[in-house]
């Protein structure tokens, strides 16, 4: 077992010095294709990424030298955890960087506008691949938006990486948003609430699909609020290009059975239906105004 | 539109409380072994580690007591990927066969308290609960890195 984990980090850190040295070649100024400026510091997040992987391969080698049979499976699971963390980046974050041409500079210097624009996504690289439309915004990755390859070619489509940006927003301000979001869940809940109590299978039952319902808006609040950031940001052009996005989508994207509720993060009906609500929950300078999203009886009494 | 970000944020949750996890676990088997760590860095490394797992558990504990409940109520403000955490927590306190640890079979208050104790049976029970903790996490995880990387 010692000898495989030990041939298994060996073999990361291989793998890791490999990527780290093509694109280090990538990123050479000599080269004809080097990176574009606004994918430098989106270059930079990465090779930090593969050197804090590379010092956990390390490590991870380190503690075999222990000698203790015991400590092992914390081992394996540690190499596993780091595998599975390499191969994420090796996947989603590597594409953006090595696939970039000039052409990719409208997309990017969009979004670094987006970025900057914000004070707590201004300090976080943008990149771009090739994809449905969406984004990779967890905190301490870099954050990935893909796009269709024929959209990246046009205006048309580009205010649908407002929506996307969104959900960096609630990211970045996830705490205050969830908060927001539990206090319209809980008026849904009392909303939905049974007239009379009753203690029987039937009133479990019903109990049941109300949980899930309400447990559902969260989703559908984040979308929504990515929406309204869309909106926010692009006006009328968000309007059009979601609505060119949506028009042949099918009734497949509208309609969500009862039993893939819980299953279904996101729900682009909503979106739709909802889209002229005038939620002001950022302001010109992306600040949050907790005024209106705090009345969550009054924000569905305009739908 | 994708709906990747779900399971990336859950990922990356997961990963750093795995790395958490082994930290402590290394940490505590060498020192019952009676191990001296030779790298400097690796109290605080160890500390940090354990503040994590602490606030991981004490932010699952009212979600599972709650979920726990005959007349379950929703789970509000959480998301999808967490909402099926506490699902699987409350499977594996119904499976004592797999989940033998203080974790599921006394209370989440019990493991946090473990997290700071330092008699020789405090250290095994938390070893105990951090292996059977890691399993839980581990199904997880690699159910995001399923949604994030696709079958092999």
């Amino acid at each position: 077992m010692r000898a495989i984990l030990r041939q298994s980090n060996l073999d990361l850190l291989r793998e890791i010095e490999q990527l780290r040295a093509i694109l280090q070649n990538r990123f050479k100024p000599t080269d004809a294709n080097t990176l574009v400026p606004e994918l430098i510091p989106f270059y930079q997040a990465l090779v930090q990424a593969c050197d804090q992987i590379h010092q956990r391969a390390v490590v991870a080698m380190s503690n075999l030298d222990f000698g203790q049979e015991d400590i092992l499976s914390d081992v394996l699971s540690e190499t596993q955890d780091i595998t599975r963390l390499f191969q994420i980046y090796n996947r989603h974050f590597v594409g953006p960087l090595l696939r970039h041409q000039e052409g990719d500079r409208q997309c990017l210097k969009l979004l670094n506008w987006l970025h900057t624009r914000h004070p707590q996504t201004q300090k976080i690289p943008a990149g771009l691949s090739n994809g449905e439309f969406g984004i990779l915004p967890a905190p301490n990755f870099p954050i990935v938006y893909s796009m269709p390859v024929s959209a990246q070619y046009g205006l048309l489509y580009l205010p649908l990486f407002f929506h996307e940006f969104g959900h960096l927003l609630y990211a970045c301000h996830k705490q205050e948003l969830d908060d927001l979001v539990q206090e319209l869940q809980k008026k849904i809940a009392e909303w939905l609430g049974p007239m009379a109590q009753r203690d029987d299978r039937y009133s479990q039952t019903e109990a049941a699909k109300r949980n899930l319902v309400v447990e559902t808006w969260y989703e559908w609040m984040q979308e929504l609020f990515c929406d309204s950031v869309g909106f926010n940001i692009g006006g009328p052009g968000f309007i059009h290009a979601f609505s060119m996005y949506l028009r042949m989508r099918g009734r497949g994207e509208f309609q969500v059975r009862e039993n893939e509720l819980a299953h279904r993060a996101s729900i682009q009906s909503l979106g739709s239906v909802f889209m002229h609500w005038p939620i002001r929950c950022i302001g010109p300078n992306f600040t949050m105004k907790r005024t209106y999203l705090r009345k969550p009886g009054e924000l569905l009494q305009k739908c | 539109m994708s709906a990747q970000w779900l399971s990336l944020q859950s990922f990356q949750q997961g990963q750093e409380l795995l790395e958490a996890i082994n930290n402590v676990s290394i940490h505590a088997k060498l020192q019952r072994n009676g191990v001296a760590s030779q790298n400097g860095e690796r109290p605080k490394t160890v500390q940090q580690s354990r503040e994590k797992i602490k606030a991981f558990l004490q932010a699952l504990a009212p979600l599972v007591e709650q979920a726990g409940e005959n007349d379950a109520r929703p789970l509000l403000g959480i998301d999808l990927r967490r909402r099926q955490l506490v699902s699987s927590f409350l499977k594996a306190i119904g499976n004592p066969r797999q989940f033998h640890s203080v974790l599921f079979r006394k209370s989440i208050s019990e493991a946090i308290r473990l997290l700071e104790a330092d008699t020789e049976t405090d250290q095994q029970q938390l070893i105990d609960c951090l292996a059977d903790l890691r399993v839980l996490i581990e199904e997880h995880t690699n159910h995001d890195t399923v949604r994030i990387l696709g079958e092999i």
